[in-house]
């Protein structure tokens, strides 16, 4: 079951599906510093500073939690 | 081995997929959250009525906004100004004379600690000019700050900043704060003033940053003193040391509600720039009486469109309200048109002078956004 081509289908599509996402919020990301830099980079401007914090929070763990999978897959297929 | 590779796939795996994907939900919700077009979007999505952002109670709209206007010429104005002055000071007049009783010139080089600060956890509320001063000293075109302590012995003491540009258009803009927060929270836009050649004198709200004092209405014999004359006093100091071309004033919240009193008053303001602060009573809701005390002693003389009127009227005076009309906090919705047009119609009436107000759409925040600015700034422009 577990080495069926259905179950390695649905394992590939996972993986790419992280790494839509990932590169999704990472271009969100940056789009984000770039409106706050924009107007001026400060806490009453369009995307406030404390509007970054959270989305640099989001940000590390996205690209933490996306490494450590890659990792443990690597591990995985050795 | 076996176990390991179970132990990835069964629990590791699935554990770190769950935290990605709250990760991309928390910053997807981040964006959507605090980045103002988006922001407003959910603001007018969660709107409990139609009234709160889009449309005017019916209630309002019966109400004639002209029952609440005494002042129809250029007597009526000079007298109401009596009036209230007498109310302010007990005398008719504006008390040009009395100065600061410290000004501490060139604060950037000589930063000093405020002596007493208010005790209290919101820090936000309470910063002095000296734990910021570092901030302003990016400012390109700042020549010095000074800082200024009026003092009223022994009721309360208030403390202001002037910013002087090294290259100046020789104009005053004149900044007024409001409630739980301070002047520094506009670094960014006292610091385009600057920049544009204008000579800043920032204020904070009578008991904020590190403003002291009684403030209670009871004891003292001119309780509306402690909101005007740092201003008035700050402007006569500015006045008698310079020459400025006009000196313009604008207020954010309650600093927007000082901002029309001291246009009322005084024509030294030629232009004034209210910002979320100030509807007339018969249109507010909810939190917006800050002051209610405060609203019935000045009331009790005149009313805010007359207030509106005195603040517009005379040579190269103008009055631009601005309102967004998406703000979570308060003074927010469409109700401004239902004063609009009698006021301005009455201001052009009588002559010289306008009045206008401008609806902000760009975002759901109460705070002076970039649009604002960019027209208080073309506003402001004069062609001399």
């Amino acid at each position: 079951m577990i080495n069926s081509p259905t179950s390695i289908k649905i394992k590939l599509s996972w993986a790419w599906l992280q790494l839509i996402a990932l590169i999704i919020i990472t271009t969100l990301f940056w789009i984000g510093i770039i409106i706050w830099l924009k107007d001026g980079a400060w806490e009453n401007g369009e995307l406030p500073t404390h509007g970054i914090y959270h989305m640099i929070i989001g940000f590390l763990g996205c690209w933490f939690s996306f490494l450590i999978l890659f990792l443990l897959r690597r591990k995985l297929n050795s | 081995m076996i176990l390991n590779t179970l132990r990835i796939r069964k629990y590791l795996i699935p554990f770190f997929t769950i935290i990605f994907g709250l990760s991309v939900l928390y910053t997807l919700f981040s964006f959507l959250i605090y980045w103002d077009p988006t922001r407003l979007i959910l603001a007018r999505f969660k709107a409990k009525t139609p009234y709160t952002y889009e449309k005017v109670h019916q209630k309002f709209k019966i109400i004639d906004p002209t029952s609440f206007i005494t002042v129809t010429n250029n007597e009526d104005i000079r007298h109401k100004r009596r009036q209230l002055q007498k109310l302010f000071w007990g005398t008719a007049g504006i008390p040009y004379k009395i100065l600061p009783s410290k000004i501490q010139k060139d604060f950037h080089l000589y930063p000093t600690p405020p002596l007493i600060r208010p005790q209290s956890s919101d820090k936000r509320s309470f910063i002095a000019l000296y734990d910021v001063i570092d901030q302003y000293k990016d400012i390109k075109n700042l020549k010095k700050i000074d800082r200024l302590t009026i003092h009223q012995k022994p009721n309360w003491i208030a403390f202001s900043g002037v910013f002087y540009p090294k290259t100046s258009n020789q104009r005053l803009l004149i900044y007024q704060n409001g409630f739980a927060s301070t002047y520094h929270n506009q670094w960014r836009l006292i610091g385009d003033l600057v920049d544009k050649g204008f000579t800043v004198i920032a204020h904070n709200f009578r008991w904020y940053g590190v403003n002291q004092g009684k403030f209670e209405i009871k004891t003292l014999p001119f309780p509306l003193r402690g909101f005007i004359d740092p201003v008035i006093i700050s402007v006569n100091y500015l006045t008698k040391n310079y020459k400025f071309k006009s000196i313009d004033m604008i207020g954010l919240s309650a600093g927007g509600w000082v901002t029309t009193i001291i246009a009322a008053i005084d024509t030294r303001i030629s232009r004034s720039y209210p910002v979320s602060g100030i509807y007339p009573i018969y249109l507010r809701e909810g939190n917006e009486f800050p002051l209610p005390n405060i609203d019935k002693i000045i009331t009790h003389i005149s009313s805010y469109l007359d207030l509106f009127i005195l603040s517009a009227s005379g040579p190269d005076r103008k009055q631009m309200q601005v309102f967004n009309q998406f703000d979570k906090c308060c003074f927010r919705g469409t109700k401004s048109s239902l004063y609009k047009q009698t006021v301005s119609d009455l201001v052009q009436k009588i002559g010289p002078g306008s009045f206008s107000i401008l609806l902000d759409k760009t975002h759901a925040r109460h705070k002076i956004s970039r649009f604002s600015f960019n027209q208080i700034l073309l506003d402001m422009t004069r062609n001399d």
